[in-house]
């Protein structure tokens, strides 16, 4: 459909006013949710992900297009709801305690919610008590961010609290590697944000 | 003779840790008594120049005086280095709204006056140089580093504006450097390498140009710190005319010092956190080498770490880094 086109588009471009405009048209008009969301919102995020990993797109753009995507989710998530549609999974990030940097952790965060998944966005410098509020609020995977050498070794505590209950936590941030996540035995690592989304596909079992 | 010429000219690959903090291991005090009385700063900074005999003597990175003096709040911590808490300008209305205050307030005058003690007792063939933080980089401290980064794109003008006036107190600032008797600043646009490269040029390699061309004569130069660009950023980087560049650790430094032309220096990179606090000796020692070997065919290469160094960096590391041989 057109009007799908032109959603993705204006995401991708970082209009936000745009953007709440013609998905508000769409859903006026009596187009499903689900498919606005499936058909032009989730492949916007999916493809300017992609260009970010290529640096095709640099931190600016992503920023503006999550700032669209965001706009657009706060018109079809409570038509969503109403409709009785379940996210893919219910997911809690946080940036560790110690470590105030929240611009990797705000685009891991809305491309997992563009891709479907309902995320509470615990904020910085969260301690495992701030991650159990999110399980609380029924989270059952942790998403921990860290760009500190210092705060870094935080996580380990974060894995081991988690282990025993049964919730997954998975881990990233500019220090972070692979490495690190197998010595510290959490669930999984990805270097950017596009494959934080296809990592907890593969956890969670997803292939949205 | 100036520095370009001075580093170029020389028969062994020169280093130039950015270390002040350090110094502290040796003059003993915390980091916020050396960012807010000069003679303490001093005197961290003499006890470096007396264990390394370094030509150069750098000022403290305090990349929040400039903020602080356009009137955003600081947050000080006993050994950590100032840093800005929250916003102060959230829309373009304020960045219109904004007065360019006269640098000769706050804390800048800390900085100036250790410069000004240190160039006093400076010899031949040493060179004083002052920090201060870049254009965009600043302009990012005061209206925030992420919501700056989306205005670029979303209302350039407001940007653009924002800059222009950070452009201008940095002239002033380094002014007030160069009079005191620095031979150069060393400018520090961290914020700058999360840009595009076109952004880049446009939002800051526009401006440091606007800044050498009111400042750089035979005796003073400017050189550019960028902790976070790329490879790929380098020609945005350059086109901001100077000589002197200086690298973090994501730039591929033995590329770009084989990139650019033999009378531009390329310095860097190894990593603070990695190398100077983490590593053991024989890793500095070793990496130190491996650059300086993989260097060793050209006269523009300056060794250094990659960004600041921070007060709880190792002594045995810095002694590593200026032993390291080819
Ligand atoms: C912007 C910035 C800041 C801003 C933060 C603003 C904000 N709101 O976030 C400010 C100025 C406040 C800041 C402060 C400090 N910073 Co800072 N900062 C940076 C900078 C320039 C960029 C970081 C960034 O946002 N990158 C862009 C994002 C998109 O990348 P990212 O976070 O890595 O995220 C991506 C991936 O890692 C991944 N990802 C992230 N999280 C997760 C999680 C999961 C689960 C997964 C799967 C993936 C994933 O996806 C993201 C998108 O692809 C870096 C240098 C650099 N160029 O990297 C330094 C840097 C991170 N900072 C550093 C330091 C030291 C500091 C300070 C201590 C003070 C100082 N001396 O500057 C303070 C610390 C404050 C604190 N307690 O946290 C060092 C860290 C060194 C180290 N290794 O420990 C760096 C590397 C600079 C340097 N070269 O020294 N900083």
């Amino acid at each position: 459909m057109a009007e799908l086109q032109k959603i993705k588009e204006a995401i991708m471009g970082g209009k936000r006013e745009e953007v709440s405009r013609l998905v508000q048209a769409a859903l006026t008009a009596g187009d499903s949710p689900v498919e606005i969301l499936e058909g032009g919102m989730i492949p916007a995020m999916r493809e300017i992900g992609d260009k970010f990993s290529r640096n095709e797109v640099y931190v600016p753009q992503m920023l503006i297009a999550a700032r669209a995507m965001q706009a657009g989710l706060a018109l079809v998530e409570p038509v969503l709801a109403q409709t009785g549609h379940q996210p893919l999974g219910k997911l809690c990030i946080g940036t560790v305690k110690g470590d105030l940097h929240d611009i990797g952790k705000n685009l891991v965060a809305i491309m997992l919610k563009g891709a479907g998944y309902e995320v509470v966005d615990l904020g910085v410098n969260c301690d495992i008590n701030k991650y159990e509020e999110g399980i609380k609020q029924g989270a059952n995977v942790v998403v921990c961010s860290a760009l500190l050498t210092t705060t870094m070794p935080y996580m380990k505590d974060v894995v081991e609290h988690f282990k025993s209950k049964g919730v997954k936590v998975i881990i990233g941030g500019a220090p972070v590697t692979q490495n690190y996540a197998d010595q510290i035995g959490a669930d999984g690592y990805s270097e950017d944000a596009n494959g934080a989304v296809k990592l907890v596909d593969r956890l969670l079992g997803k292939t949205a | 003779m100036n520095i370009i010429d001075f580093i170029l000219r020389s028969s062994e690959t020169q280093r130039l840790p950015v270390a002040v903090y350090p110094g502290l291991l040796l003059s003993g005090g915390t980091v916020r008594e050396i960012t807010s009385d000069w003679a303490l700063q001093l005197k961290a900074i003499k006890a470096l120049q007396a264990r390394y005999k370094s030509p150069f003597a750098l000022t403290a990175m305090d990349l929040s005086v400039e903020a602080e003096n356009f009137g955003a709040k600081v947050l000080f911590s006993e050994n950590e280095v100032p840093t800005i808490d929250g916003r102060l300008l959230t829309n373009a209305e304020d960045i219109e709204k904004i007065k360019v205050p006269s640098p000769d307030k706050g804390r800048g005058i800390v900085q100036i006056k250790t410069l000004e003690a240190l160039a006093k007792e400076k010899k031949s063939d040493e060179f004083i140089l002052g920090g201060l933080i870049g254009p965009y980089s600043l302009a990012g401290r005061l209206f925030g580093i992420s919501e700056f980064m989306e205005i670029t794109l979303l209302e350039p003008e407001a940007a653009h504006c924002l800059i222009k006036k950070a452009v201008e107190h940095q002239i002033k600032y380094a002014k007030m450097f160069k009079e005191a008797g620095a031979d150069a600043v060393f400018m520090a646009e961290p914020a700058a390498g999360l840009l595009w490269p076109e952004g880049l040029r446009d939002f800051s390699s526009v401006y440091v140009k606007e800044i050498a061309a009111e400042l750089e004569d035979e005796n003073f130069k400017i050189i550019l710190h960028n902790c976070g660009c790329t490879i790929e950023h380098l020609d945005a980087v350059l086109a901001s005319g100077i000589s002197f560049f200086h690298f973090g650790k994501p730039t591929d430094v033995v590329k770009a010092v084989h990139t650019v032309p033999d009378n531009i220096i390329i310095a860097g990179n190894l990593d603070p956190m990695e190398m100077f606090v983490q590593a053991s000796v024989e890793e500095m020692k070793s990496k130190a080498e491996e650059l300086l070997s993989q260097t060793a065919d050209k006269r523009n290469f300056v060794l250094s770490s990659g960004c600041d160094i921070p007060p709880n960096a190792k002594l045995a590391n810095l002694d590593a880094f200026y032993a390291a041989e080819l």
